[in-house]
């Protein structure tokens, strides 16, 4: 049996609803993932933008010896 | 040496000497400082052209009857300007910030990058040496070429996800932030969704590969895809739609989570409600691109998975709304004050604003309104001038200062940009609305004796003058304000430091092994395992897994947005009921075939559809409605999505050949107040003959039962034919001597239009079985 024979023999008119239970259920997965995450974790992550540009020692430039090699140029 | 080269891929990570455990690091901000600059300036050129093109249909002389400068040559330049030039360098400039930042790494290569960029730029140019000289695909938003389509891949897939997935999994940020989430669904969903849209025959390499040589560079170029009539329906609205989703919706969403808590100094709203927006949304809006088509000959049940699909689709976008507005809680006063986040709040408002219309626009009911009307226009632009140009404006002023090292140049101009473009965005919206919605009533507007009250189509287009004039206007004041953001971005450059600082970040590597803290833990004394795993599950420890493995993360997103295309397109192409056959229908002869393809190369579905939805109001003034087996050697389709002219679907016949001439002569000749360029070069350029076996060829591989027309060169003899009894028609019809016209583009084209639409009245022909019965006594 060919795959053009089994798919014909599908009734097409559920596909909506199939869909929308594929749907539901992804949907209540997350949902329960979401609900269920610490909201320490949350705000945690949350933040990560706003320290994204957090220099966690002294700033070097490229007149310092660490970055003098790197060539930067006016762009 | 060896050690650059380490150092070349591993994002110039070095340990540094005084700290255990720490890498140091540096931003590769230059990458980002070349994507914003291709932004700003792609953007004018975008808007530029788009006003051009908003003045060839409020004036159609302005196009001066130049070939290259003609609506529906242009048309895409201005498309494809705007979505790949302007928005893509503005994604590209968004995620290369921020990802760097967000994983706390450098770009994995920067040689990747470098030809991630110029790549791009290239391909960009390419469309811009192309698509005027009508070298396109035909499909919208999918009209380059082949040899473009390759070179997007490789540049999209190789260049720019290689390197964004390899900076991923060198991140030095154990969790992988949402922002980051809608940069993966982009990369892996426009992946697919391009290969699979370009799936093609180039004609130029058949010919070339059976007579071993190039006939000309106009055929070496061309490519037919190789799907037909419904089902490249289908796939073009699958991507179409989705492109809207995948490359002007996700990659914004990521630069909203990540740009608007850094403009406005406080976190996302809620972390959560960025998760459920994430995997709704992606979940969702693959499966949408279906109610493009409503009414049309795609079976029903795919239409109404569109429909249901777009509707749901509303929520999550919504959510991601309110969660872009929410986190300006606490700094409202600051909007007042600050252009940027202006800026920000208007273009994540128009994001509600597009994605309430797009599900309304949906409904079935409401579609049969819209569809083929200026409303669609009107709500595109909502989109692409509110939410992705107000977007990336934004991100620019807040970014572009920063990469400067340098304060923003004067923020009264960037104040003035803003109103010059809210201004824009508001007379360009208003005016085509109200022109969509005009023209859909006039449409199907009765009259008392139950006739059509505007029978002839060019009342419904002269009336939208005034309103085309609006646009103009709009227009204009959105590129005003896109020229002063240029003058104000360049004079911020000038006052850059002679040497830009380059900041060495440090952050420890993460573990080479993967990092589950914390832990979850089984709540359950049950000694049974499958309990234990289950409360783990329930737990969320497969999501926060999920979050930090970046590999994974990007099969599953690969899984989510690809059963919506499974579902709705493996039945399209295996089920055969979905295109029932029609017998009378025949593949197209070799000059109409050459002038199918004048049809594609000067953009004709731009203005005109060739689908007849089956409404009383459409069938009386075009004539019986589409069917699907009427398209089933259509490579390309050509239903086209807007009617700034009548449909075609049943032109052939209709008219003389003589009135065609005149009409691509002159349109106002034929047809007054017509606001249809002239074609005057169709009336010169002469019909390539050698071309048309290699045409036919390529039609022949895919399929099209060409028969005796494959063998000995008969393509061309039998296109040679058919030009000179057209010519012949036409010169009896008054029209010029058949000697001038048997060779020339136009009469390619005039076979074409007269052949449209009229397989389906021709009288079958008769069966073995009939003949049978009535040679019988």
């Amino acid at each position: 049996m060919s795959m053009t024979e089994i798919v014909s023999f599908l009734d097409l008119s559920v596909f909506p609803s199939v869909a929308l239970i594929f749907f539901l259920a992804a949907f209540f997965a997350i949902l329960w993932r979401v609900l269920s995450k610490p909201r320490s974790e949350s705000e945690m992550e949350a933040n990560i933008p706003l320290n994204d540009d957090v220099v966690l020692m002294p700033r070097y430039t490229v007149k310092n010896e660490q970055a003098d090699d790197k060539g930067v140029s006016r762009g | 040496m060896a050690e650059q080269a380490a150092q070349e891929t591993n994002g110039g990570a070095t340990k540094h000497p005084d700290q255990s455990g720490l890498e140091s690091f540096v931003y590769d901000d230059n990458i980002v400082r070349m994507f914003s600059w291709a932004t700003v300036i792609w953007g004018i050129v975008a808007f530029l052209v788009g006003v051009i093109i908003a003045v060839e249909l409020a004036f159609p002389e302005a196009g001066m009857g130049i070939s290259f400068l003609s609506f529906g040559r242009l048309r895409p330049l201005h498309t494809n300007a705007a979505i790949f030039a302007f928005a893509g360098n503005g994604i590209f400039a968004a995620i290369y910030y921020s990802t760097q930042r967000l994983c706390k790494a450098r770009m994995w290569s920067d040689t990747l990058s470098k030809l991630h960029f110029w790549g791009w730029q290239l391909i960009i140019v390419s469309a811009a040496l192309t698509l005027p000289f009508g070298i396109t695909q035909g499909k919208e938003y999918a009209e380059l070429e082949w040899p473009i389509d390759i070179a997007i891949a490789v540049v999209w897939l190789v260049f720019f996800g290689g390197n964004f997935l390899m900076t991923l999994i060198h991140r030095r940020e154990r969790h992988i932030y949402v922002a980051l989430w809608f940069y993966i669904a982009t990369i892996v969903t426009v992946t697919m969704l391009h290969v699979f849209n370009n799936l093609w025959i180039p004609a130029g390499l058949v010919y070339l590969f059976q007579n071993g040589e190039m006939p000309s560079a106009e055929l070496a170029l061309k490519s037919y895809p190789v799907y037909a009539g419904v089902q490249d329906a289908l796939m073009q609205w699958w991507y179409g739609h989705n492109a809207v989703a995948f490359f002007l919706t996700t990659p914004f969403l990521g630069l909203m989570y990540y740009f608007l808590p850094k403009a406005a100094e406080r976190p996302v709203f809620s972390y959560k409600l960025s998760i459920i927006h994430f995997w709704s949304l992606i979940f969702i809006y693959i499966w949408a691109g279906p109610h493009h088509l409503h009414y049309t000959a795609l079976p029903e049940w795919a239409s109404t998975v569109g429909m249901v699909f777009s509707v749901m689709l509303w929520m999550p976008s919504w959510g991601g709304m309110i969660n872009g507005l929410m986190t300006l809680r606490g700094a409202w006063d600051r909007v007042a004050s600050d252009p940027i986040l202006k800026f920000f709040v208007v273009g994540v408002t128009f994001y509600g604003m597009s994605t309430f219309e797009g599900p309304l626009l949906s409904v079935k009911s409401v579609n049969s309104l819209s569809h083929y009307t200026d409303w669609t226009i009107a709500h595109v632009h909502s989109g692409v001038l509110g939410w992705n140009g107000f977007m990336t404006f934004g991100m620019l002023y807040w970014m572009m200062p920063r990469l400067f090292q340098t304060k923003l140049h004067s923020k009264k101009l960037c104040a003035m940009h803003f109103w010059l473009g809210t201004a824009g965005m508001v007379l360009y919206i208003l005016s085509i609305y109200a022109a969509g919605i005009t023209q859909g009533l006039m449409w199907r507007a009765f009259d008392e004796s139950g006739r059509l009250t505007y029978p002839a189509f060019i009342e419904t287009v002269t009336v939208l003058i005034p309103m085309y004039w609006i646009r103009v206007v709009g227009g204009l004041l959105y590129l005003s304000g896109a020229i002063v953001g240029l003058i104000n971005l360049f004079q911020t450059w000038r006052s850059r430091p002679a040497k830009y600082e380059e900041v060495v970040h440090y952050a420890p590597a993460l573990s080479k092994g993967y990092d589950n803290d914390p832990k979850a833990k089984s709540r359950l004394h049950a000694n049974t395992a499958l309990g234990d795993a289950g409360d783990k599950f329930l737990q969320g420890d497969w999501h926060r897994a999920l979050e930090r493995k970046p590999v994974k993360f990007t099969i599953w997103v690969l899984v989510a947005v690809a059963i919506g295309g499974i579902v709705e397109a493996i039945p399209m192409f295996l089920v055969s009921s979905n295109v029932p056959t029609i017998s009378t229908v025949e593949p197209y002869t070799p000059l109409e075939l050459a002038g199918r393809d004048i049809y594609v190369a000067e953009g004709c579905y731009n203005c005109h559809s060739q689908m007849i939805r089956p409404f009383l109001w459409e069938t009386m003034r075009y004539g019986e409605y589409s069917k699907p087996g009427e398209f089933v050697y259509d490579h390309p389709f050509q239903w086209g999505s807007r009617r700034i002219g009548p449909d075609l679907a049943r032109e052939g016949g209709l008219r003389t050949h003589l009135w065609h001439y005149r009409h691509f002569k002159n349109p106002a000749d034929v047809s007054e107040s017509s606001i249809m360029p002239r074609y005057t070069w169709l009336l010169n350029n002469k019909i390539n003959f050698d071309e048309i076996q290699g045409r036919v060829d390529s039609m022949a591989l895919l399929g099209v039962p060409y028969g005796e027309m494959l063998k000995d060169n008969n393509s061309v003899e039998n296109a040679k034919e058919q030009a000179l009894v057209i010519a012949l028609e036409l010169e009896d019809q008054g029209g010029p001597a058949a000697q001038e016209t048997m060779d020339k583009k136009v009469i390619a084209l005039i076979a074409y239009l007269q052949r449209m639409g009229t397989d389906i009245s021709k009288e079958p022909a008769p069966t073995d079985d009939v003949v049978d019965a009535e040679v019988s006594p």
